[in-house]
């Protein structure tokens, strides 16, 4: 499926190259992969090197893991703090139903119907590295706001709309009531609008300025 | 120098007695009755009443 492509290519890009050479020199513990969400800080230079991946792009790598049930996958980051990780997580579980249809368009040949994340843990069994776990290096800035989506979050007012938006209501009703009568305005024009046009045939008044009367 | 006369005929505005805004523009004598007819308005998709503007051509 496309959701758990999107956030498997994630995991192949930064977190399979890291977990193979720490394999190949066989390290203790978790591996320490620096954030691709968050900024970090170069101690030589004292100068701040920006996200790798754009506000935009994780918020859509966020809707997808959320889509394929792999958020536990996903580094916490200014869209979605270790808490709103959670939050989603959570909510992810109390939809078992559309899970289990993910699972089975995913995969419709096999005879029992898995879930992607028991899907995950086979592969993990099968020896791949992009699902396996992975310590995250920096701690994000925990905002006050809920959800991934937070434009209004900081802003006081909302966009009230556009002034036509606004004015469209009163605009049809108007039109509405003008429109109400206007088979008997166009009646009544056509009876009496003959009158007020002069008659082509009769001989025009002219009124000379230079011929005195007497 | 003389001033330049005026025309004989001058360019109005007919709008749509439905409120709709929209318009026609023509020509008339300048010494004439005001125009009105009964044309399509596309904004409501049917023939209503249009009455010259006061306010001219512009």
């Amino acid at each position: 499926m496309a959701a758990l492509q999107a956030v498997k290519q994630f995991r192949l890009r930064e977190v399979a190259p890291r977990l193979k050479s720490a394999s190949s020199s066989e390290a203790a513990g978790l591996v320490k992969i620096p954030n691709p969400f968050l900024p970090h800080r170069n101690p030589e230079s004292g100068r701040w090197a920006p996200p790798k991946y754009s506000l935009r792009l994780q918020a859509e790598l966020i809707k997808h893991a959320q889509a394929s049930g792999t958020l536990h996958l996903l580094p916490p980051g200014p869209k979605a703090g270790p808490r709103e990780l959670e939050r989603l997580k959570l909510s992810a579980q109390a939809v078992p139903s559309l899970v289990a249809g993910l699972a089975r368009s995913e995969r419709a040949q096999d005879a029992d119907a898995a879930s992607p994340a028991a899907q995950i843990a086979r592969q993990a069994g099968e020896g791949e590295l992009w699902n396996a776990p992975v310590e995250w290096e920096g701690v994000p800035h925990e905002t006050a706001a809920d959800g991934v989506v937070r434009l209004y979050a900081k802003r006081k007012r909302m966009f009230k709309g556009h002034k036509w938006e606004r004015t469209k209501q009163k605009r049809e009703e108007e039109r509405k009531v003008a429109m109400e009568h206007m088979q008997t305005n166009i009646e009544r024009f056509r009876s009496t609008y003959r009158r007020k046009l002069p008659n082509p045939l009769t001989v025009p008044r002219t009124t000379s300025y230079t011929k005195l009367p007497f | 120098m003389a001033g330049k006369a005026k025309a004989r005929t001058m360019i109005v505005r007919m709008v749509s007695t439905a409120k709709t805004g929209f318009f026609y523009t023509t020509e008339r004598l300048r010494v004439g009755p005001k125009l009105a007819a009964v044309k399509y308005d596309p904004k409501v998709k049917a023939r209503v009443l249009f009455v010259e503007s006061k306010k001219g051509a512009k």
